[in-house]
C-alpha cells in the first residue's frame, strides 16, 4: 500500500507523432464517416469550380486588345482585354484625360497617408497637421486652377480618388461630431444635449444610408437661403459625415464607458477641471481603447461609398457600371465587376488584416 | 490488489514540449477513496482529467471499469457512463434549472423515461440537501448550493467511480463545510473516488490512501495517518510543512 | 447624478446648469426655427403646396411586381406606399431567411473539425465580406441579363433561368397531396412555377450572400463565447453531440448571439433600399418616383424616415428587452 518513490524523474521530450503526415492528415479530413463524406464532396464541387474558372478565366481568355469583336468569337472566355481597354474610366471616371496623372497622384498621396497612418510610432499630433497638408494637397491636385494646373470641377471627378475621399473625408468630419455627441450622451446629467444626442443617434442609426443621401441631396437647397448652394459632392460628404458620426460615437461611447471611475475620482482628487479631465484623462484612453474598432467602422464605410451612384455621384462604382454599359464594349460587364470587385477586396482586406492586428498587439487595459 | 477499479500503467502526458505528468502507475480498489494532493503545477488536475477522456495523454493506458482507454482511443462512451465528474468550476448549464441539470444526462442517453429521471433526480437533490432549490436557475443558486447540485447531477449517472477536481477551491469559506459534508456522506455510503482537493481534514478524514504529486511525478503514497503521522519523502514533509502550518 | 465636483457651491451649480440647459434650448429652437424658415420659403418659391392630402390623389406611375395590386393612374399614392412597403418586407423577409440558412452553415462550417471545411468557409467570409453589397447585386444582376432568352431556356432541376427571370419549382396541391409543379415554356408564355424578377434575384442572392458572411462570424463567436467548462461538462456526463449541441450549446449561443444577429437583419431591411439601383420597385424606389412626381419633399422625406426609423426602432427595443431578461442567468 505504501510507496515512496526513491528518485525523480527527468522532464522527457514528448514522443514525436510516430505514424506522421499521413496520420495527421487522416484526422484533419477523414477522421469519421460523415467528415470523409464532406471532405470527398467538397473536393469535388472545389475542383470542378476550379476547372470552369481557370478555363473561362485563364486558359479561353483574351488578354490582349484586338477590339470587341475578338472577344466575342466562339471559344473565347474571359475577355480581360476590356479591363485594360476601360482601365482609366474606371480608375478616374471622366477626368480630362490629359489630367489624370493629378488624380492618379492624389490616390497615392491619400494611401501613402494611410498606410503611413497605421505606424504607432506616429500617433502624434504632427500626424494631424500632416493629414491637414494632405487633404490640401489633395484638393490642390483634383481641383487646379492654382500653380499652372487647370481647373477641374467636382462634378468631373469620378472613380477611385472620389472613394477614397468620400471614406477619409467622411472619417475626419464625422469624428468631431461623433466625440461631442458620445460625450454627451455618456454624460451622467439629464438634459436637452442628451436627450438630442439619443436621438440623433438612434434615428441615424436606424435609416438606410440611402435615404440619408436622398435627405440630404433634397434637403440640403431648401435649407439653404435662395441662390445658395453646394455642389453634389459636398452635401454627399456632408451627409456621409453625419451619418458616419451616429456609428462612430456609439463606438466612442463604449470606449468611454471602460474607463474606470478611479480614474475620474483620481482627476478631481487632483482638482483638474471637467475640461482638462475630458481632454486629458478620459478621452485619450477612450479613442485608444476603441481604436481596431473605429477601424472597422471605416472599412464599412469604405465599402458604403459605393452607393454614392445611386444619388450621381461618380466614384468607383459608378464608374464600373459606366465601363460596363459602354455601347461598343457590350456583355462583358462580369469581367469589369470581377476586377472592381478585385480592387476592393484589395482594400479591404488589407485594412481588416491591419485590424486584426491592433486587436492582437494593442496593449490590454491595465498594461504599463 | 484483485479487480482494480481503475488502473493506470506508464501514463505520460506533454502540453507542447512541458512533460506535465511522468510515469504515473495507480490503482483504485471498488470502494476505495483516494486523495490527490501537491503544489500547483504539480499535475493533479491534468490525472484526473485524462482518466475520463477530457486531456489526452501521450504514452500509457488507462483501465476503468473494464474498458480500456490508451493514446490510439477506446470506448470513451462506455467510460464516461461509468465515471462521474465534479469541476471546480461547477459547470452547471445556466438556462436549465436544477432539477433539469439532473434530468438532462439520463433523459438523453435513454437511460430513464423522463418521469422517471425526475423522481430519481429529486431523490438525488434531496441527498445532496437542495431539493428545495430543485426548479431554481443556477445563478439563483449560492456557490455551495450549486456545486452539490453538480455533485447530484453526475450521481444521476448512476456512476461507478466520482472523480472530483478541487471541487472546494472556488468557494466561499462558509461553504466549503456544506460541500465537504457531502462528499463525506457519498464515501460513507460506498462510493469509489477519486479527489484533488487542498482539504486536508477532509482527507484525513475520508481517504484510505493519499497520493502525492510534484512535477508530474507521484512521490509519495500512503494511508492518512502514516502521510500526515511519518511523511518519508523530503519533498511531502517540505509540502506539509508549509501547508499545516497556515 | 452629478461628479464628485459638483456638491461644492450648492445653488449656484443649479443656476449654472440651467442656465446652460436654457441656452441649449435656445440654440436648438433657433437652428429648428431657421430651417423650417427656410425650407417653407424655399418650398413656397417652387410653387410647390404642403400637406399630405397628395396621398390620396391617383398615382401616374406603376407599380409592378408587388404582392398588392396596383392600377397606374387609378390607385393612390399612398397605395403605393404600401405596394412598395410589401415589396422591401418580401424581399427583406426571404433575404434574411437564406442569409440565415448559409450564415449557420458556413459558420459552423468555420468550427467544423474537417480541415477543408474549415478553409473553404473560411474563404467565403473573406471573399463575400470585403466587396461592397452593391457590387454583389449589381454583379448577380449582369448575370442573370447574361443568360439565354426564353426560348433557348431549358429547364434544370425543375429551375427555369432566362433573362426574363428565374422560375423555380413552385409547391402546389394536386388533389390533397403536396407536389412541386415544375416551370414549363409555353409559346410566349411560362406556365407554373414561383416566379422572381431579375431584379429580385439580384438583390436577393446579393444581400443574402453578403449577410451570409457576417452571420457565419456572428454564428462562430456565439458558440466560441460558451464556456469550454460547459463542453467539458457535457464531455464528462456521457452526452451525445447532438444533444450537447442542441440542449447545451447552441441556448447559450443563441442568447448571445441574438442581438448582433437582429442588428445584421436590420442590415438586410436597410439594404433593401438598393433596390434604387436595379429598378426594383422598393419603398425607397417609389418614394423616389413620387418626389418627382409631386415634388412635396418635406412630406415623402418624413415618410421614408418614418417608415424605417419605426421598425428598426421596434426591433431594437424588442432586442433590448430581450438582453435585460437574460440578465437574470447571470451571464456575460
Amino acid at each position: 500500500m505504501r510507496f515512496v518513490a526513491t528518485q525523480r524523474i527527468a522532464p522527457a521530450p514528448p514522443p514525436r507523432d510516430a505514424a506522421g503526415w499521413r496520420a495527421r492528415l487522416r484526422l484533419r479530413l477523414f477522421r469519421s464517416a460523415g467528415s470523409s463524406i464532406v471532405t470527398i464532396a467538397l473536393a469535388l464541387a472545389g475542383a470542378l469550380l476550379a476547372w470552369r474558372l481557370f478555363t473561362w478565366g485563364v486558359r479561353d481568355a483574351l488578354f490582349a486588345n484586338h477590339g470587341p469583336e475578338a472577344c466575342r468569337a466562339p471559344g473565347v472566355g474571359a475577355c480581360w482585354a476590356v479591363v485594360g481597354e476601360k482601365l482609366r474610366l474606371i480608375l478616374f471616371g471622366i477626368y480630362p484625360y490629359a489630367q489624370q496623372w493629378r488624380a492618379g497622384c492624389a490616390v497615392l498621396l491619400v494611401v501613402a497617408m494611410l498606410a503611413l497612418s497605421t505606424l504607432r510610432r506616429l500617433w502624434h499630433w504632427p500626424l494631424l497637421l500632416a493629414w491637414a497638408s494632405v487633404l490640401a494637397l489633395y484638393g490642390v491636385l483634383m481641383w487646379g486652377g492654382v500653380f499652372g494646373l487647370s481647373y477641374v470641377p467636382d462634378d468631373q471627378w469620378g472613380g477611385l480618388p472620389v472613394t477614397l475621399i468620400l471614406a477619409t473625408l467622411g472619417l475626419a468630419a464625422g469624428f468631431p461630431l461623433a466625440i461631442g455627441l458620445a460625450l454627451l450622451r455618456h454624460s451622467p446629467r439629464r438634459g436637452i444635449g442628451k436627450a438630442f444626442a439619443v436621438a440623433y443617434i438612434e434615428l441615424t442609426r436606424s435609416v438606410p444610408l440611402l435615404a440619408v443621401l436622398f435627405f440630404a441631396s433634397v434637403m440640403i437647397p431648401l435649407f439653404l437661403p435662395q441662390g445658395w448652394d453646394v455642389s453634389k459632392l459636398l452635401r454627399v460628404l456632408l451627409a456621409f459625415a453625419g451619418f458616419i458620426a451616429a456609428y462612430l460615437a456609439e463606438v466612442v461611447r463604449g470606449g468611454l464607458q471602460s474607463i474606470p471611475k478611479g480614474q475620474l475620482e483620481a482627476a478631481a482628487a487632483l482638482g483638474l477641471s471637467r475640461t482638462v479631465t475630458t481632454l486629458r484623462i478620459v478621452l485619450p484612453q477612450a479613442l485608444s481603447a476603441v481604436i481596431p474598432a473605429i477601424v472597422n467602422v471605416f472599412i464599412a464605410f469604405f465599402k458604403a461609398t459605393s452607393i454614392v451612384v445611386v444619388v450621381g455621384i461618380f466614384d468607383l462604382m459608378t464608374a464600373a457600371n459606366r465601363a460596363a454599359a459602354d455601347a461598343v464594349w457590350q456583355g462583358f460587364g462580369t469581367e469589369i465587376y470581377l476586377f472592381v470587385a478585385a480592387v476592393y477586396f484589395a482594400f479591404c482586406s488589407a485594412m481588416s488584416w491591419y485590424s486584426a492586428r491592433l486587436q492582437r498587439t494593442l496593449p490590454a487595459r491595465g498594461a504599463p | 490488489m484483485t479487480h482494480p477499479i481503475l488502473r493506470i500503467d506508464g501514463l505520460n502526458k506533454w502540453y507542447g514540449t512541458h512533460h506535465a505528468l511522468r510515469q504515473i502507475d495507480l490503482a483504485l480498489a471498488a470502494q476505495e477513496r483516494i486523495v490527490i494532493c501537491g503544489p500547483s503545477g504539480s499535475g493533479k488536475s491534468s490525472l484526473i482529467r485524462c482518466i475520463n477522456g477530457i486531456e489526452p495523454f501521450e504514452t500509457g493506458s488507462v483501465q476503468v471499469c473494464g474498458t480500456t482507454l490508451t493514446p490510439a482511443g477506446g470506448d470513451l462512451v462506455a467510460v464516461r457512463r461509468q465515471v462521474g465528474m465534479v469541476f471546480q468550476q461547477y459547470n452547471l448549464f445556466p438556462h436549465l434549472t436544477a432539477l433539469q441539470n439532473c434530468t438532462l444526462g439520463p433523459v438523453s442517453t435513454r437511460r430513464l423515461s423522463e418521469r422517471d429521471a425526475q423522481a430519481a433526480a429529486l431523490a438525488l437533490l434531496e441527498r445532496v440537501r437542495v431539493a428545495e432549490h430543485a426548479h431554481k436557475l443556477p445563478a439563483q443558486l449560492s456557490g455551495g448550493q450549486q456545486q452539490r447540485v453538480a455533485i447530484a447531477r453526475a450521481l444521476c449517472m448512476q456512476p461507478a467511480l466520482m472523480l472530483f477536481d478541487e471541487p472546494t477551491s472556488s468557494l466561499d469559506p462558509e461553504m466549503v463545510k456544506e460541500v465537504l459534508d457531502t462528499m463525506v456522506a457519498l464515501a460513507q455510503s460506498g462510493m469509489s473516488m477519486l479527489c484533488v482537493t487542498h482539504e486536508m481534514g477532509f482527507a484525513r478524514q475520508v481517504a484510505d490512501r493519499i497520493v502525492f504529486m510534484d512535477d508530474g511525478q507521484i512521490l509519495e503514497i500512503a494511508p492518512p495517518h502514516e502521510f500526515f503521522g511519518s511523511p518519508q519523502h523530503e519533498r511531502t514533509r517540505a509540502f506539509l510543512g508549509d501547508v499545516l502550518r497556515h | 447624478m452629478a461628479g464628485p465636483a459638483a456638491h461644492a457651491g450648492g445653488v449656484r451649480w443649479d443656476w449654472a446648469h440651467a442656465l446652460r440647459q436654457a441656452l441649449a434650448f435656445a440654440l436648438l429652437g433657433g437652428a429648428l426655427f431657421l430651417l423650417f424658415h427656410m425650407t417653407s420659403a424655399n418650398l413656397q418659391s417652387r410653387g410647390i403646396h404642403s400637406g399630405f392630402d397628395f396621398l390620396w390623389k391617383p398615382s401616374p406611375t406603376p407599380v409592378s411586381d408587388s404582392p398588392l395590386h396596383f392600377e397606374a393612374g387609378v390607385d393612390s399614392y399612398a397605395r403605393a406606399f404600401v405596394a412598395g412597403a410589401l415589396n422591401s418586407l418580401k424581399l427583406t423577409g426571404v433575404a434574411i431567411v437564406l442569409a440565415t440558412l448559409i450564415g449557420v452553415v458556413v459558420g459552423l462550417g468555420r468550427l467544423s473539425a474537417n480541415a477543408l471545411a474549415r478553409v473553404v468557409c473560411a474563404g467565403y467570409v473573406e471573399a463575400m465580406r470585403n466587396v461592397p453589397v452593391l457590387l454583389h447585386v449589381v454583379f448577380w444582376y449582369s448575370l442573370v441579363l447574361q443568360l439565354p432568352a426564353l426560348s433557348d431556356a431549358a429547364p434544370w432541376g425543375g429551375v427555369l433561368a432566362s433573362n426574363r427571370g428565374i422560375y423555380l419549382p413552385a409547391l402546389a396541391f394536386d388533389g390533397g397531396w403536396p407536389a412541386l409543379e415544375r416551370p414549363a415554356v409555353d409559346g410566349l408564355e411560362v406556365r407554373g412555377g414561383v416566379f422572381m424578377s431579375p431584379e429580385f434575384f439580384a438583390l436577393l442572392a446579393g444581400i443574402a450572400l453578403y449577410t451570409a458572411a457576417f452571420v457565419a462570424e456572428i454564428v462562430r463567436a456565439s458558440v466560441g463565447a460558451v464556456e469550454r467548462g460547459q463542453w467539458e461538462a457535457t464531455s464528462a456526463l456521457g452526452l451525445s453531440r447532438s444533444t450537447t449541441l442542441l440542449h447545451v450549446i447552441a441556448p447559450q449561443a443563441l442568447r448571445v448571439g441574438l442581438p448582433p444577429l437582429s442588428s445584421e437583419y436590420m442590415g438586410i431591411f436597410k439594404n433593401s433600399t438598393l433596390a434604387v439601383a436595379v429598378g426594383y420597385q422598393d419603398f425607397m424606389a417609389i418614394s423616389n418616383t413620387m418626389l418627382t412626381d409631386t415634388g412635396q419633399a418635406v412630406e415623402v422625406m418624413a415618410i421614408v424616415m418614418a417608415f424605417y426609423a419605426v421598425v428598426s426602432l421596434a426591433v431594437s427595443s424588442a432586442m433590448h428587452a430581450f438582453e435585460h431578461r437574460n440578465r437574470r442567468w447571470g451571464m456575460r
